[in-house]
């Protein structure tokens, strides 16, 4: 079986920000099997595709084990903190792993960066991995993307919104890098959007086959008990109901053909809304339909407390306001909040969730619905105080 | 614990994702600080109220039976 791989030729021991790259004699690998990115002298590497029908699930134990020689040991930074919830380890069970090497091939220089092993060991790197890809081709990237989630029945590549607090890298979301190290927090306060991170590219070990019965018993009772969830962000997100209802069809039909990479114990209603919203964006984003959104940028999100805390400090004017104009005020927020709010204050995820349903660190997730609830607020005020529930004050 | 300081973590406070060190704190100072305290409640109920007016929207009926139809019968 050959070894996917990804040669950019690039030398890569700086990284863009002009840090030394730490990783760079550490093995790297990343789920990314089967492909091989060559050098097509130009300076971009250009994916071709060499994936085996049997890559992926039931690989062959020992295949990307990292070099001891050249290793960073599995579990050590990365151990604890796959976002897919699977327990340390993953690398070394030696199922569904896989690899992308950036760089030259370690026999031919020192400097080359090489990510192996995916879960556990390799969950920090990621983003640096693709950057660097993203750096050579984002067309390239993109596709690559498209097939991985075509494979795994799922996004393993994540678009990475950071905003102020993100981290250097972006690797980590808790400021600490692969080496132990406190990274310095971006200073920017606006939003910026870095390629991808792989959250997990490794399909669960694989165990005996459920009879038809059971898949479908455990399905209804798993997944299908979320539909209502599953609708109700569907309906936000697209901003009608046909579209909704085609979502979710789709979703669960994804989410059925994958039930197997499912982990039993982790959050299915998060598992299904992360399909849920690849399916949006990938395929109905650019038709969604919504009242034009409010610039987030333009409005300062007040605390509405502060307004009414003499007249109505219990907030008895909420009571008077209808389902629709909550909904409509929801609709207005711009996607990224509206999904945040959904998923937080409707479907109860929580924050961590959240960032790996949306690929953006915590901070981003808290930040988002800071805001966005204070919009809400400031909006349903201006409602209640426009209807004459409440006298308010101008503002 | 200042009252900015609570008011910053409030949120965090109500969606119980604070450390147990932070939400100890801002506990003890809500209770002290009658007026955070009003402003607890106030964002409390409106976290309440924002759930319970989405949630009463759930999936059509018959979607569910297409879904299985779909899943099941193909």
């Amino acid at each position: 079986m050959q070894h996917g791989t990804l040669e950019s030729g690039e030398q890569t021991q700086q990284l863009g920000e002009g840090r030394p790259v730490e990783t760079a004699r550490r093995p790297v690998g990343c789920g990314l099997h089967g492909h091989r990115v060559a050098h097509a002298g130009h300076g971009h590497p250009v994916f071709t595709r060499q994936l085996a029908p049997e890559d992926g699930p039931g690989r062959a134990p020992g295949h990307g084990v990292p070099d001891p020689s050249r290793g960073y040991p599995r579990g050590e930074a990365g151990a604890g903190k796959d976002p897919a919830g699977r327990p340390p380890g993953g690398a070394a069970s030696g199922v569904g792993e896989h690899q992308v090497r950036i760089g030259p091939p370690p026999d031919q220089s020192q400097q080359g960066l090489d990510v192996r092993g995916v879960d556990s060991a390799i969950a920090p790197h990621q983003g640096f991995v693709f950057r660097q890809l993203h750096r050579h081709g984002a067309r390239e990237t993109e596709t690559f993307h498209q097939e991985l989630v075509g494979k795994f029945g799922k996004t393993v590549l994540h678009r990475r919104i950071e905003v102020a607090h993100g981290f250097e890298y972006g690797e980590r979301d808790d400021g600490v890098d692969h080496a132990g190290r406190n990274l310095a927090p971006h200073c920017g306060s606006r939003e910026a959007e870095l390629p991808y991170t792989v959250t997990s590219a490794v399909p669960p070990p694989s165990s005996p086959a459920p009879s038809a019965d059971g898949r479908r018993a455990a399905f209804e009772r798993e997944a299908l008990v979320h539909l209502d969830a599953v609708y109700r962000v569907a309906l936000r997100l697209s901003g009608n109901a046909a579209d909704a209802e085609d979502l979710v069809q789709e979703t669960m039909l994804k989410a059925y053909r994958a039930w197997n990479q499912f982990q039993p114990g982790t959050n299915a209603k998060a598992w299904l809304l992360t399909i849920l919203r690849n399916s949006f964006i990938n395929e109905y984003r650019r038709r969604a339909r919504h009242p034009e959104t409010v610039d987030v940028d333009t409005i300062e999100p007040f605390a509405v407390f502060e307004d009414i805390q003499d007249e109505d400090p219990q907030g008895t004017f909420f009571d008077r306001i209808v389902d629709d104009e909550v909904l409509r005020a929801i609709d207005q927020l711009p996607e990224a909040f509206r999904e945040t709010v959904m998923l937080s204050d409707v479907e109860g995820l929580r924050y961590e969730e959240i960032a790996r349903v949306q690929g953006v660190p915590v901070g981003t997730v808290k930040s988002r619905l800071f805001r966005a609830r204070r919009m809400l607020q400031a909006k349903l005020y201006r409602y209640a105080v426009d209807m004459g529930y409440i006298k308010g004050s101008p503002r | 614990m200042n009252c900015r300081e609570c008011v910053e973590h409030l949120y965090e406070y109500l969606d119980r994702e604070l450390t147990p060190e932070l939400e100890r704190e801002i506990r003890a100072h809500l209770e002290a600080c009658p007026p955070c305290g009003e402003q607890h409640d106030f964002e409390g109920l409106f976290l309440k109220f924002l759930k319970v007016r989405c949630q009463t929207q759930g999936a059509p009926a018959g979607l569910k039976h297409r879904i299985l139809e779909q899943l099941f019968d193909e």
